[in-house]
């Protein structure tokens, strides 16, 4: 059926077609006019062999030369078209015939096709008359002369002729010019498909398969000669290929000697995820594993950041946006960290609406190293600072208090007046070095080791009791032994973070801290009944706090995510996980 | 370019081009003139009409014009007016030797009395006929008939005074003062006769030579083949020696034409031979005794008496093609 659509089919069937619509029309126009033609022939024909034989009829009766007149008549008989000819006499009798049976009958007992009354009529008449009768397919030639012989009476001379045999020899005509000139349509249709077939048709192909073997490892066929538009169509696609290809090339080196990853995600399913070389490298997966198993670089991931990575991709399929996300690949023992952009090419829309997806992937485990060991340096300063502030100061600051206040009470016993002062002095200090010592343990909550978190919790709670007048509940196991000491400053960091941000943002009632162990994860938990909060793309990079949750959370390696509490008042709960499994 | 291709288009541009041949060799249109016959007026001549009005049909058309004296036959045949044509055999050599190339396909009928040379009442002969005024129809049978008497009676066209007329007109010519004989032919010769005229010299005397034959102009032969085919069959499918039916009533349409009653009719039929398609065939192709013998003596005897300027080859006069296929 499709060969019904081609070009060549298309163009050799108008051909045809206008072809024998001409024909049709040119055989029926010619068909009239032959007959037309033919048949005003025939009129003049017959007024002329009737006007000729009735004067010869007048002059051969008066002269009684019958046998002049017989040849006369005779040699009018030889035009095949004539069915009967007769002269009558005045009396009505025919005295000559072109076939001579008739003679000597009255004229109406002859097989002419004429009434008496038109008889009657011609006598009246001096002049001749035609009378045409398409029906029966007759001519009737009438012409009258005077008959000396009968008194002067009228003779007529009638001619009958067939207008059938004419109208059939021109249909005949036509019938034969049409069969000759459709065998010659046809053929010429045949032999125009034919030229269609090598001029256009083989070569669109040859161009077809020219633009189909385009691609970066095809050779490109060369181009197809012929001199013609198609020629330079041909060379046109030859040229573009082998531009396209020395872009591809150009491509392909960068692509190949970049340490990222660069990746094209076609929308349809079918098609194959293109990766750069980076990518066996960086995922130590084969590239040629994604033509077979699409999603066969998930598996490289940390199954913590799967969901990240496949939420950052949904997005980006299904609206032209760009999308980052940070995720964790663990190759030959060891975790990398990469950053991922990705951005949606709205041109490539396949028909479900999905978007052709394309993005970058960058190692950024220094970094995130680089950024452990920042907050690592500053947690370890903050507790230098809080442990002299705790070990000096304060100690100073106890021992004046202690000194001002025996001075105060010496003063006092001997009545001396300055004794209030140095009351006052006394508890001024005591007051100092409980501020001193309330920042020494700010800056370092958990500075002895992982033993101190639940206190330094519980003192979190209390001051958030006090701070901001809301119920506060802590929950928090013993992870003594499990956890290094940075890594419970850095986890009291997170909590105290989330809390702090949930007391002053979230109109909350209540906050509820859990730190327990849920198998191989150190779970925390920091829930609150207030408003719920979920960062999006909108809100990163707006605060500081949320960008240092989740850099001290990378630092731990954990994953900390927001969801909003399923339940009637409420709240939102903040999960931070992280991985215990090699303890 | 695709071998396979190229190769499976050969067929269809042979295809093409055998299409276009067809085209361009197709036949026009067959739809011609029909064939047309010139006949004389005589007896024997009936069985052709009788055949041509069974033959005439839509695919076969024919013609018949009808003429009252052997000359306007000729003249008709000579000028391509009439395809084929009713003539004796000597009328045969005279159209060869004008170049027209008669071809004779059947014979109609035997003169045996048929044509005559006839005196008024008074009996006459032929010598005595010698200074008297002959009305004769030059240039046809008529003129043959009386060299050939003349001849017979060590006579020339010499010894008489010769009167140019048709054969129409010697039913006329004979009243008239001044015409002491005319040569004639039925129904002429008969309608004479019982007007009182006599008989001083007729074919009876005579061989084949005043045989009537369908003659057809050479070309004609195979552009009506089919026409020739059916007319000739038509023709010899009449067994009756009257060539038709016995004619019952006056008003027969031959009778009409004719311009005989029936008892003159029946006698007009006892002077002629209306041979069957055997002797047809038998006369075609016995060459003693037969037309091509008759035609060769013809031929001589004509050019001596100065009827011819030269010698006629009478070899292809006969084509019995149409003969065979009856037989």
């Amino acid at each position: 059926m499709k060969r019904f659509f081609t070009l060549q089919f298309r163009v050799s069937a108008i051909v045809m077609v206008f072809g024998l619509l001409m024909i049709i029309l040119n055989i029926s126009r010619q068909y009239h006019h032959d007959v037309n033609e033919r048949f005003q022939e025939m009129r003049l024909q017959a007024y002329e062999e009737g006007t000729r034989l009735a004067s010869f009829a007048q002059h051969f009766l008066r002269r009684h030369l019958l046998q002049s007149a017989d040849l006369a008549i005779s040699y009018a008989s030889v035009n095949p078209d004539l069915l009967l000819g007769v002269i009558s006499d005045g009396n009505d009798i025919i005295c000559n015939a072109t076939k001579k049976q008739w003679r000597g009958l009255p004229v109406w007992e002859s097989p002419l096709s004429i009434s008496r009354d038109q008889l009657k009529q011609a006598q009246e008449s001096s002049e001749g008359m035609l009378n045409e009768d398409l029906a029966k397919g007759r001519l009737t030639a009438i012409f009258p002369f005077i008959d000396v012989s009968a008194e002067s009476k009228k003779g007529l001379v009638v001619l009958e002729y067939d207008l059938n045999w004419f109208i059939a020899a021109a249909v005949s005509h036509a019938l034969h010019e049409s069969m000759a000139q459709a065998f010659v349509l046809f053929g010429s249709c045949l032999l125009l498909w034919t030229l269609l077939q090598l001029l256009i048709t083989e070569r669109v192909a040859a161009i077809v398969e020219q633009a189909q073997r385009i691609g970066p490892n095809e050779q490109v066929p060369e181009s197809i000669g012929g001199g013609d538009e198609l020629e330079t169509i041909s060379r046109s696609i030859e040229d573009a290929a082998h531009r396209l290809q020395e872009s591809e090339w150009r491509f392909s080196q960068i692509a190949s000697n970049m340490r990222d990853i660069f990746w094209v995600a076609p929308p349809d399913p079918k098609e194959h995820i293109y990766v750069n070389k980076a990518y066996e490298d960086l995922f130590g997966r084969p590239a040629a594993a994604l033509s077979v198993r699409r999603w066969d670089w998930m598996h490289a991931l940390l199954r913590q950041d799967r969901a990240a990575a496949l939420k950052m991709l949904r997005a980006l399929r299904s609206s032209p946006v760009e999308e980052e996300v940070e995720i964790r690949v663990f190759i030959n023992g060891r975790i990398e960290w990469l950053r991922c952009r990705g951005f949606s090419t709205a041109r490539v829309r396949n028909e479900a609406g999905i978007l052709q997806v394309a993005g970058m992937a960058s190692v950024i485990t220094a970094e995130k190293e680089m950024d452990k060991m920042q907050i690592e340096a500053a947690e370890n300063e903050r507790r230098r600072i809080g442990q002299d502030l705790h070990d000096d100061v304060c100690q100073r600051l106890a021992a004046a208090q202690l000194k001002s206040g025996v001075l105060g009470g010496s003063l006092k016993r001997d009545g001396h007046p300055q004794s209030v002062l140095a009351m006052d002095v006394a508890r001024e200090l005591a007051e100092a070095s409980d501020l001193a010592r309330s920042f020494a343990r700010g800056l370092a909550p958990v500075a002895v080791g992982p033993q101190e978190l639940p206190d330094a919790l519980y003192d979190l709670c209390k001051f958030l009791e006090r701070a901001f007048g809301i119920n506060c509940r802590v929950a928090c196991e013993d992870f003594s032994g499990v956890l290094k000491t940075e890594e419970a400053a850095l986890i009291f960091r997170i909590t105290q973070e989330l809390a702090t941000n949930a007391a002053k943002h979230s109109r909350a009632t209540w906050i509820a801290i859990s730190l327990i162990r849920d198998r191989n994860l150190l779970r925390l938990e920091v829930a609150n009944d207030g408003v719920s909060f979920q960062p999006t793309a909108g809100t990163k990079g707006k605060g500081m706090g949320l960008f240092m949750l989740r850099q001290r959370a990378d630092a731990l390696g954990a994953v900390l995510t927001f969801q909003p509490r399923d339940v009637a008042g409420g709240g939102t709960l903040a999960v931070c996980e992280m991985p215990l499994a090699s303890r | 370019m695709n071998k396979f291709i190229q190769i499976r288009m050969i067929p269809a541009a042979f295809l093409g081009v055998l299409l276009c041949a067809v085209g361009l060799l197709w036949p026009a249109s067959e739809y011609k003139r029909p064939l047309t016959v010139a006949v004389n007026i005589w007896p024997g001549s009936e069985r052709l009409v009788m055949a041509s009005d069974a033959s005439n049909t839509k695919d076969l058309r024919i013609n018949l014009v009808e003429m009252s004296w052997s000359t306007a036959v000729l003249t008709a045949f000579r000028k391509h007016v009439a395809d084929a044509a009713v003539v004796t055999l000597d009328e045969l050599i005279r159209l060869e030797a004008d170049g027209a190339k008669p071809r004779a396909v059947l014979i109609l009928g035997i003169s045996k009395g048929s044509d005559a040379i006839m005196g008024n009442a008074v009996p006459m002969s032929m010598p005595s006929l010698r200074g008297k005024h002959i009305g004769v129809e030059l240039r046809s049978s008529s003129e043959y008939l009386l060299r050939h008497a003349l001849k017979a009676n060590d006579m020339s066209l010499k010894d008489v005074e010769v009167v140019p007329l048709n054969l129409a007109e010697t039913e006329t010519a004979f009243k008239e003062r001044g015409i002491d004989a005319v040569v004639s032919a039925d129904p002429w010769c008969r309608r004479l006769q019982d007007k009182g005229a006599t008989v001083i010299y007729d074919s009876s005397k005579m061989d084949l030579e005043l045989s009537r034959v369908l003659v057809v102009r050479e070309d004609a032969l195979q552009m009506y083949s089919r026409e020739l085919h059916s007319l000739v069959a038509a023709c010899l499918g009449i067994h009756s020696e009257a060539g038709s039916p016995v004619i019952e009533n006056d008003q027969d349409a031959r009778l009409r034409r004719e311009g005989l009653t029936v008892e003159q009719w029946q006698k007009s039929l006892q002077n002629m031979h209306l041979p069957d398609h055997v002797e047809n065939r038998r006369l075609f192709k016995q060459t003693t005794g037969g037309l091509e013998e008759c035609l060769k003596k013809m031929s001589d005897e004509m050019l001596q008496m100065g009827l011819l300027q030269r010698e006629v080859e009478v070899q292809g006069l006969l084509n019995s093609e149409f003969l065979e296929e009856n037989s």
